[in-house]
């Protein structure tokens, strides 16, 4: 619908014109929201509760494995999502410490209510931006087919230069608890209708997926003699950058609330056995596709049969409620089952539940058709992020968010997009991922799914992307004044590290011997000795008389790259190639029925995707490296053909 | 790998095998100065000091030295092309040298250690076509063999594998990769039993280091198969009259075929191939050195030098009259430059040689310790030199069965790398630096390892096109 067809509509009227209109206000949509306007743009971000602004209707965690480095790499880049985390935190964690620093990921249990109030409350007070309680039903276009503003259920309508869609699991969604199927949105709120329809009839590809959350039970009906305690730990980074340059400490671990962990029984095995009949993803009710990622507990005994157990987490969901939320545990079978299923889990046998679980299926946009700026192919000003581009996950959605939010505005500007690849963060594989190879199942990220994941690492994720955010305007200037001194003192210390030999002395044996290894024949560098295994930096303090004191960030960083320096450069020289052919762009009006050499099946490929460049060409599924040599032959002959005149 | 750098070039332009005289050339801007590590410029027209300085389209007469010894190789003529005035419309060189494949050989490693690299197949034709020296209709013929070579595909990338050696490297490939999303699982979640987990490691342990070790194997079977393709190089050394013509003859004409014999290569030696056994073999006999009285100068140090050093073995023919002090200076000469010497007495129908126990002792020192008694005049113990020629191939490669052998350089290089690479993953695990580590060095050499197999995108197809003009075209 044009926006002159829908102000001739009976009964509908202009309500407003804004540079930026963004639609749904979860992870995605905030962000987005908050980036466009951060940017000076005159933005409006509508939602269809405000009481349910940012919820976490799933798990209320943010961070984990992969999920930690995205929210880093969001606030690096001058996002909300690591401050609010911080302030909202009940628990902290850092996960993976048994493993190597590329991986260390920080988690934070949230107090569910008070993320999205204080998210609220901190929107409300953002200059340049005006929120708005409304069920946006139409996209609209101008006559040029551009996205130019949308249209409410009362038929207000609202001009926009760029609109971003971040519609979650809204879009046409159904509730599904075993034979009973309810039209209705996540965690009984409206659900999204017509947004879909619009977007398709403008031509945008649609797909429909599936996703679910299990039951929540009262925590006075636990019994945590029998679960085992999880404590949250303070000795680690807060995920805002800002927070961790002012000094600002995660909670003392006494102040926050314990996790606690149980297995399945063999109780549970059988009820759900018992039961598979009737569920609705094995008797083909539902049809959208889940996530094999976070599967119900029922797909993960019907998929793992060699497996007798599962583990489940028990996690508090705020400090002003007694709800736990029961991690591993998504099921889409009846009521009466889940009843039967959470009494045979430890602890729960007295277990009051207080919100069921259930399956919920809803519309999203075939990410295919949109780009790496996540503006539409089909239709230009139109961005979309988060769920409805086929992702799961908060942090996954913020992470597009950010992007949709800056790229709506840099259209508006006039400006190049921003685009992240994927050896500058998670954010940028993500992306890519979805952009270029498309996903049929929810899209969760994965540190295997990331080449470079040495160098992509949550201590660093500043490092890659506070000088863009910077340099977009999202980042303060003095901000990037304090990262600036961080980066200069990993750098000096790093040097001193290299150039400092310390004498084999006794005491340097003694130090060594706590960690097995033997005192050097002669003098050796303070970094050689960090190389060795188990040795750190701390461990090297008696001997170090020169060392000055630095904060654990910037020892921390130092010991990585001192320590992995080898690994790192490997990594360096694959994004060296890479770059090279992300450096080669590709026409936009290329026709690829003229470049003779490519097969049919990459011809195709190609001229549906369009890819910005060579080396996203050469990650679309169905084009062979070969097809990537005949296209880098034809682009160098036009190259020559246009600079020959 | 696909870039299209401009990183200075250099291969040798005319066929393979032995000429009169042949082209090597080097391509990339600023190719002359490093050229001017290793070149000496003896006279040219307009009394230039050095390769750089000549002026596009000149030539100069010199030789070619060892940048880091100074040592000369080959007296040469040097041409100097100037951008974009060249077949590639890059600064080139061209230098014609002796045809012999030792000088050729030893030409380009002056030109490596002088920071030239050896050029991809193919590709100076490739930068001639970048840089529109080509025109387009040549372009859009390098388009039509594109063509056919997509249709097969992988295979092209294959082609030069075949057999038990392809299914070496798809073995390797696939235990790598089962590792490598195995050690993704241990990183991507958490145990659940670390007891399991620990054993499965160990099991990961065990199949990277048995691909590590077949992966060496492949490497030093390299040395094998560039034989196959390039030939064993045999040089016989010594005094005129001190028994090597006649051991060349009897060898040559012995019932089996001569395959070529082209004489002067490097004006002083005589290089004549032949099949033993089917291992192909160049003889190089230092044939015609002046007969005078110092034994040093007439064993003909420099050609003896300069053939020994770029030899496989050497038979160093001692002859009865030769006293241990002649007989070991002349070897100690060479001795450093070719590790596998033996030394023949020779005539022993004349005599033996008195001094024959000393001279044995004085070897073994510089470890020659192998040792043959024969008389070409009357073929006795002609075998025990074919033997050891045998037996030096056979030993070749830690003895890898034939059907295992790269031939291929390019493949060689990458396998190189990819077993380095392989070796720092085995590292990241004894070391204890996390699974991830160890899992990005495995996926660094797998992109090696897929460069040859063609599963990595940036393995050029292009490379292969264009490999069809062969090296240096």
């Amino acid at each position: 619908m044009t926006i002159r067809e829908a102000l001739e509509l009976d009964n509908s009227y202009l309500a407003g014109k804004f540079d930026v209109a963004v639609v749904g206000a979860g992870h995605a949509g905030c962000e987005a929201a908050h980036a466009a306007a951060k940017l000076g743009l005159d933005t409006i971000l509508f939602t269809l509760s405000l009481d349910s602004l940012a919820n976490l209707p799933c798990n209320p965690s943010i961070g984990g494995t992969s999920k930690g480095q995205l929210v880093r790499e969001i606030d690096a880049l001058g996002g909300i999502m690591g401050i609010m985390a911080d302030r909202c935190a009940v628990q902290m964690r850092m996960l993976n410490r048994s493993k190597g620093p590329a991986v260390y990921s920080p988690r934070a249990q949230e107090d569910r209510s008070m993320y999205s109030i204080e998210m609220r409350h901190y929107l409300e007070n953002l200059p340049n931006l005006t929120l708005k309680q409304a069920h946006i039903t139409a996209l609209l276009v101008d006559e040029d087919g551009n996205a130019a503003g949308v249209m409410t259920e009362g038929k207000a309508v609202y001009e926009a230069k760029s609109v971003v869609i971040c519609s979650g699991t809204y879009m046409e969604a159904r509730i599904i608890r075993g034979e009973v199927i309810t039209e209705s949105g996540p965690d009984g709120l409206p659900r999204s209708v017509g947004l879909s329809s619009s977007l398709n009839s403008l031509g945008v590809p649609l797909l429909r997926f599936k996703t679910g959350t299990p039951v929540r039970v009262n925590s006075n009906s636990i019994d945590f003699s029998q679960m085992t305690r999880q404590d949250g730990e303070d000795d680690i980074p807060p995920f805002s950058f800002r927070n961790e340059m002012e000094g600002k400490a995660v909670p003392p671990a006494e102040e926050q609330i314990p996790c606690w962990s149980i297995w399945t029984t063999d109780e549970t095995r059988q009820v759900i056995s018992e039961n598979m009949h009737r569920s609705p993803l094995y008797s083909g009710e539902i049809k959208g596709i889940g996530p094999r990622y976070c599967p119900s507990i029922e797909d993960k005994f019907m998929r793992f049969k060699d497996k007798t157990r599962h583990q489940i987490f028990i996690e508090p969901m705020g400090r002003h409620t007694n709800e736990m939320y029961i991690q591993g545990f998504s099921t889409s079978l009846p009521e009466e089952i889940q009843e039967k299923m959470v009494k045979s889990l430890p602890g729960l046998a007295n277990a009051k539940i207080q919100r069921v679980a259930y399956a919920i299926e809803y519309d999203l946009v075939d990410p295919l058709s949109i780009k790496a700026s996540l503006e539409s192919k089909i239709v230009p000003g139109l961005f979309t992020a988060g769920q409805i581009n086929g992702s799961s996950g908060y942090e996954e959605a913020a992470a597009q968010g950010i992007v949709a939010g800056i790229n709506a505005a840099m259209k508006v500007l006039g400006k190049k997009s921003v685009i992240i690849d994927r050896s500058q963060g998670y954010m940028g594989v993500l992306i890519d991922d979805l952009v270029t190879k498309g996903t049929n199942e929810p899209y969760r990220m994965m540190t295997s799914r990331a080449e470079y994941r040495l160098f992509l690492r949550q201590d660093n994720a500043d490092e890659r992307l506070t000088p863009i955010g910077h340099e977009i305007g999202l980042i303060e200037d003095d901000v990037f004044e304090k990262f600036k001194a961080k980066i200069e003192a990993i750098a000096i210390e790093t040097e001193r590290l290299k150039k400092t030999y310390v004498a084999p002395t006794e005491k340097l044996g003694e130090l060594l011997d706590t960690c097995g290894q033997t005192l050097p024949k002669s003098g050796e560098s303070l970094a050689d000795l960090i190389k060795r295994p188990g040795v750190t930096y701390e461990l090297l303090a008696p001997i170090d008389k020169g060392r000055k004191p630095l904060t654990r960030n910037i020892t921390f960083a130092c010991e990585t790259n001192i320590k992995y320096e080898g690994y790192l450069s490997l990594e360096k020289e694959k994004i060296e190639k890479f770059k090279n052919l992300e450096k080669i762009l590709i026409p936009e009006e290329t026709d690829y029925n003229l470049i003779k050499g490519l097969r049919l099946e990459a011809m195709q490929k190609l001229s549906n995707m369009k890819p910005e460049n060579v080396g996203r060409a050469s990650r679309i599924s169905g084009v062979s490296p070969a097809d990537c040599e005949v296209l880098l032959v034809y682009l160098e002959q036009q190259r020559r053909r246009h600079d020959n005149g | 790998m696909y870039s299209y750098d401009d990183e200075p070039i250099c291969a040798c332009s005319t066929p393979a095998g032995i000429s009169g005289i042949a082209v090597i050339r080097i391509s990339g801007n600023g190719c002359g100065k490093l050229a001017d590590k290793c070149s000496v410029i003896l006279r040219s027209s307009g009394d230039y000091k050095k390769l750089s300085e000549l002026p596009g389209y000149t030539c100069a007469f010199g030789y070619v030295k060892e940048p880091s010894t100074d040592i000369k190789v080959d007296e040469v003529i040097f041409t100097h092309f100037e951008a974009p005035h060249s077949y590639t419309g890059e600064e080139m060189v061209e230098i014609s040298s002796h045809g012999s494949g030792a000088v050729k050989q030893e030409i380009l490693k002056c030109l490596g250690m002088s920071g030239i690299r050896m050029a991809y197949p193919g590709e100076f034709s490739r930068r001639a076509f970048i840089n529109g020296k080509m025109s387009l209709a040549s372009a859009e013929a390098v388009m039509d063999v594109i063509n056919s070579e997509t249709e097969r595909q992988l295979e092209a990338a294959g082609s030069l594998m075949s057999g038990k050696l392809a299914d070496e490297i798809n073995f390797i490939e696939h235990n790598l990769y089962d590792q490598a999303a195995c050690l993704e699982t241990f990183t991507e979640f958490d145990t659940e039993d670390p007891a399991e987990e620990e054993a499965k490691l160990e099991e990961v342990k065990d199949n990277l280091s048995d691909c590590h070790d077949r992966l060496s194997a492949l490497c030093k079977g390299y040395g094998k198969g560039r034989i196959l393709s390039e030939r064993l190089r045999v040089a016989l050394l010594g005094l005129p009259n001190s028994g090597k013509s006649t051991l060349l003859n009897t060898l040559t004409g012995y019932d089996r075929a001569i395959v070529t014999e082209v004489a002067g290569t490097t004006r002083d030696t005589i290089e004549v191939q032949i099949n033993i056994n089917g291992i192909p073999v160049t003889l190089i006999d230092t044939a015609g050195i002046r007969e005078t009285e110092d034994i040093v100068e007439s064993i003909g140090i420099g050609k003896a030098f300069e053939a020994g050093r770029a030899s496989d073995m050497i038979f160093y023919m001692v002859p009865p009259d030769m006293t241990a002090e002649e007989a070991f200076t002349g070897v100690s000469v060479i001795a450093e430059d070719c590790d596998c010497i033996i030394a023949v007495f020779s005539k022993s129908d004349a005599g033996t040689n008195p001094y024959r126990s000393e001279i044995e002792e004085r070897f073994a020192t510089i470890g020659i310790t192998e040792f043959i008694s024969i008389s070409a005049e009357e073929e006795f113990n002609i075998d025990k030199i074919e033997d050891a020629i045998i037996d030096y191939y056979n030993e070749l490669g830690g003895g890898a069965s034939e059907g295992l052998l790269i031939t291929n350089s390019r493949h060689y290089t990458k396998f190189l790398k990819a077993t380095k690479k392989l070796a720092m993953a085995l590292d990241a695990l004894d070391n204890e630096l996390g699974t991830e580590v160890c899992a990005s060095a495995l996926r660094a050499c797998l992109d090696e390892i897929g460069e040859v197999t063609g599963k990595t995108v940036s393995a050029t197809l292009a490379d292969t096109i264009f490999s069809r003009f062969c090296i240096g075209k």
